[in-house]
């Protein structure tokens, strides 16, 4: 277990950080230990108390901030020793203390990806704790000198505002991760059991101050992909309901964030605020009283409403939740989700479509029949890289098609790149490739490969370049991903489906690979081959799935060929040497994605 | 209109939406507060409300502008949802921002559920002419395409300002002329519950 865990996520903290441990390597469960150590040199900001033993619960009742909590502490206990699970992480070469560390070990199991959120024996205040944790740990890191910045949205923001950008993409990571759970309920009774949880979710993270993710759920379970899914929330209950309203009324954008800003007010640490509502602030007084070296009377003006709000910030960060209780297993699991912030509209988009495709349009009778068909095209057509020109065409293909028709794949134009539109559901931007592990009864482990949510593609451990596709939890965390090959490339077309076109051109491209996908961005000049001559935003994302990559006539080509869609594209690379290495990496990856579909993944939903 | 001027004066909820540093947050403030700048107060909860005199009639304007919070993606269906129209801004200065506008559009007419939803989309910066990435005639062909009207503004020299904020206003009042005409008025998604209960069958 313990292997398998390295070489799947490389992290930052390697194993040499910690040899005093001094646990042996024939223990079963020394993943877990290890986990522990990551967590801490995560948390280390709040004064981590190891995972808490009830030992050491007892003797440091102070903290413990609810008779509840303790409470819990002896139910867990007392349900491991029943259960009899704490042989997991019972060895002799153990100090007798080490075998209560886990308390939990009800959660040793993984938590299993298919039934997410809703894993029993994670109840919601876990949830609620976990994130709570992982959320102090970037907040408490977040400079005064980021905030009065004012740059943690304009270019340079990674190096200006990391912690910033890091608690921004903790939060879109958060909200990211619910719709996705949500959405993974194939009917509309087990949506509404998601969507109840989530609700319990924030009730705990209400209990426990912490408005940042309190909001990420809350937003989530507003967004488009969401909010619209009636058959869903009828299914929930009419208290539950109540809740969520109550809840969301709190981030009622109304006279200014009255209800958010008087809540804040009231409120005793710990506390994680909701950080946005601050940043406006920053913004506008930043723009009301502009940083000018000769004016005094006006840097006066905004040195003091800017440490009006610094201060209400940094009183905040002094919050501590010592008492809550890491779970490795749970962190994990958070950090198995992939999630590229760059991505996000990709994204957005494709949960958007899962939501059509789990309760169409046409079940909502109070919108217009023609309302309907605009908002499937609409739909249709937002992955595309050339919006304006497919907007106007698909309003007049739109036009042509006076019936109803629910099902968005039926909109399809042939001005839509292929690729998007090939699979039913592209969970694009989204990478699971960390193999779960489950521990069988007679402790024999067994494997599950999970797939490439890009393309859903099987991971196959050995056939891959672990070191292109893996990420170390912190990094999955900000967002980060490994391109393992990118540079300018013209492009040609050979055939568009299945025939020659009249006229083609070479177009050029900044190309990057990621895991089994190809990442097109759009130049924004006519000339220049860096990486700055390229819009940020990707234009289109291209899954490598059963293509067939072959060298051109010119070394300094390879092309690659589509064989479903009858579409060949030739590339022309810089150089030759280029060439090669593209062709090498690309027939890697698109022979990673050839592996025969075996299982249906964990994590993937299934439509038919 | 006059419906209910005896009380409160018609409130219409106007959303700023762009990238970060279009000048979403100058056009604001220039417009509620002119000159009076030194009298923003971030906290208050009228600080983004104010009452105008439109084509003769007292309204109040509110504006949500979540400058600073642009990379918060995930929260932007929900007030998309509260908005009754839109600035859609972006700087002539920087071709990436007016790409954006796209993408917002596209989120708005989905969230709202309604392709003619008021919303005017604004090139500012319009005093850096010799800065200009984004040509008049490309913005142009943009907005016609989306059938809404574009104007150029200079949050600095206050060029425009006021025009937009009113056109947008007649505009959402005309809307609402029409809506209360019709009555099988379209976009009443404001209330989630009330949807919902419209949906059981």
């Amino acid at each position: 277990m313990a292997k398998m865990r390295y070489s799947d996520m490389p992290r930052d903290v390697s194993i040499d950080n910690f040899p005093s441990l001094n646990v042996s390597e024939k223990v079963k469960s020394k993943a877990a230990y290890d986990d522990n150590d990551k967590l801490e040199h995560l948390v280390s900001n709040t004064e981590y108390r190891k995972l808490t033993t009830y030992n050491s619960l007892k003797k440091h009742p102070s903290n413990l901030s609810t008779p509840s909590c303790e409470q819990r502490h002896r139910r867990r206990l007392s349900e491991t020793l029943t259960c009899g699970l704490a042989r997991q992480c019972k060895t002799h070469s153990l100090p007798c203390n080490m075998t209560l560390k886990h308390p939990y070990n009800v959660d040793e199991q993984d938590i299993d990806k298919a039934k997410g959120v809703l894993t029993p024996g994670i109840l919601p205040e876990d949830w609620a704790a976990q994130l709570t944790l992982l959320d102090l740990n970037i907040f408490s890191q977040i400079s005064p000198e980021e905030l009065s910045s004012c740059s943690w949205n304009k270019k340079q923001k990674l190096e200006v505002a990391p912690n910033i950008v890091a608690f921004t993409r903790q939060f879109n990571h958060v909200s990211f991760w619910v719709v996705q759970e949500i959405l993974k309920g194939v009917t509309p009774k087990m949506r509404a059991d998601l969507i109840t949880q989530f609700i319990k979710i924030s009730k705990k993270l209400y209990d426990l101050n912490n408005f940042h993710s309190l909001f990420a759920v809350i937003s989530s379970l507003q967004s488009a992909s969401v909010y619209r899914l009636s058959k869903s929330w009828n299914n929930v209950s009419k208290k539950d309901r109540q809740s969520f309203d109550k809840l969301a009324n709190v981030f009622s954008e109304s006279n200014n964030w009255r209800n958010l800003r008087d809540h804040l007010e009231t409120l005793r640490l710990p506390c994680i605020p909701y950080l946005g509502v601050f940043l406006t602030d920053l913004v506008y007084v930043d723009m009301a009283h502009p940083h000018k070296s000769s004016g005094l009377l006006e840097s006066e003006a905004r040195r003091l409403k800017m440490n009006n709000i610094l201060r209400v910030i940094s009183h905040m960060q002094q919050s501590r939740y010592d008492h809550l209780i890491q779970f490795p297993k749970i962190n994990d699991y958070f950090n198995s989700i992939r999630y590229i912030e760059e991505l996000h509209k990709f994204v957005q988009d494709d949960q958007y479509k899962l939501s059509l495709k789990l309760e169409p349009l046409s079940c909502q009778t109070d919108k217009g029949s023609k309302e309907s068909v605009n908002q499937v095209l609409l739909d249709s057509l937002s992955l595309s890289p050339a919006k304006s020109t497919d907007l106007m065409r698909i309003r007049k293909f739109s036009l042509c098609k006076q019936q109803q028709k629910t099902n968005c794949s039926k909109y399809r134009s042939a001005s839509l790149p292929r690729s998007f539109l090939k699979k039913p559901v592209i969970q694009s931007a989204v990478c699971n490739n960390n193999s779960l592990i489950h521990k069988s009864d007679e402790g024999i482990l067994s494997t599950v490969n999970s797939r490439n949510l890009l393309d859903d593609s099987l991971i196959e451990e050995n056939t891959l370049d672990l070191s292109n596709l893996n990420l170390s939890p912190s990094q999955t965390l900000k967002g980060a991903h490994k391109i393992s090959l990118e540079s300018c490339l013209r492009r040609k077309v050979v055939l568009k489906n299945g025939r020659k076109p009249a006229v083609t051109t070479w177009q050029r491209y900044w190309i990057q690979l990621w895991a089994s996908v190809l990442i097109y961005y759009s130049p924004k000049s006519f000339k220049g081959c860096n990486r700055n001559d390229f819009k940020r935003e990707p234009c289109k994302l291209c899954p490598l799935k059963g293509c067939t990559i072959s060298l051109g006539d010119n070394p300094d080509t390879f092309l690659i060929k589509h064989p479903d869609q009858r579409n060949t594209y030739k590339f022309r690379a810089e150089s030759d040497n280029t060439a090669l290495q593209w062709y090498r990496r690309l027939y890697h990856a698109a022979k990673l994605v050839h592996q025969p579909d075996t299982k249906l993944p964990d994590n993937l939903i299934s439509f038919d | 209109m006059k419906k209910n001027s005896a009380q409160q004066p018609a409130l219409h909820k106007v959303i700023m939406v762009g990238s970060g540093g279009v000048g979403k947050s100058a056009l604001t403030l220039q417009f509620m507060y002119d000159e009076f700048v030194e009298d923003y107060e971030p906290t208050k909860a009228d600080s983004y409300r104010k009452k105008v005199v439109l084509d003769g009639e007292e309204v109040q304007i509110d504006i949500l502008d979540t400058a600073g919070q642009e990379d918060y993606a995930a929260i932007r269906d929900n007030y998309f949802r509260s908005g009754e129209g839109f600035l859609c801004v972006f700087s002539i200065t920087e071709d990436d921002s007016f790409q954006a506008t796209m993408e917002f559009r596209e989120q708005i007419l989905r969230v709202k559920n309604d392709e003619n939803i008021p919303f005017l989309l604004v090139g500012n910066k319009g005093d850096l002419t010799d800065k200009r990435k984004v040509s008049l005639n490309e913005a142009q062909s943009r907005a016609q395409e989306w059938g809404v009207p574009y104007v150029e503004t200079s949050a600095k020299t206050r060029d425009n300002v006021d025009k937009v904020f009113f056109d947008l206003m007649r505009e959402i009042r005309a809307r609402k002329k029409e809506d209360v005409k019709g009555a099988n008025g379209r976009g009443k998604d404001k209330n989630r519950r009330k949807k919902l209960k419209c949906n059981i069958v």
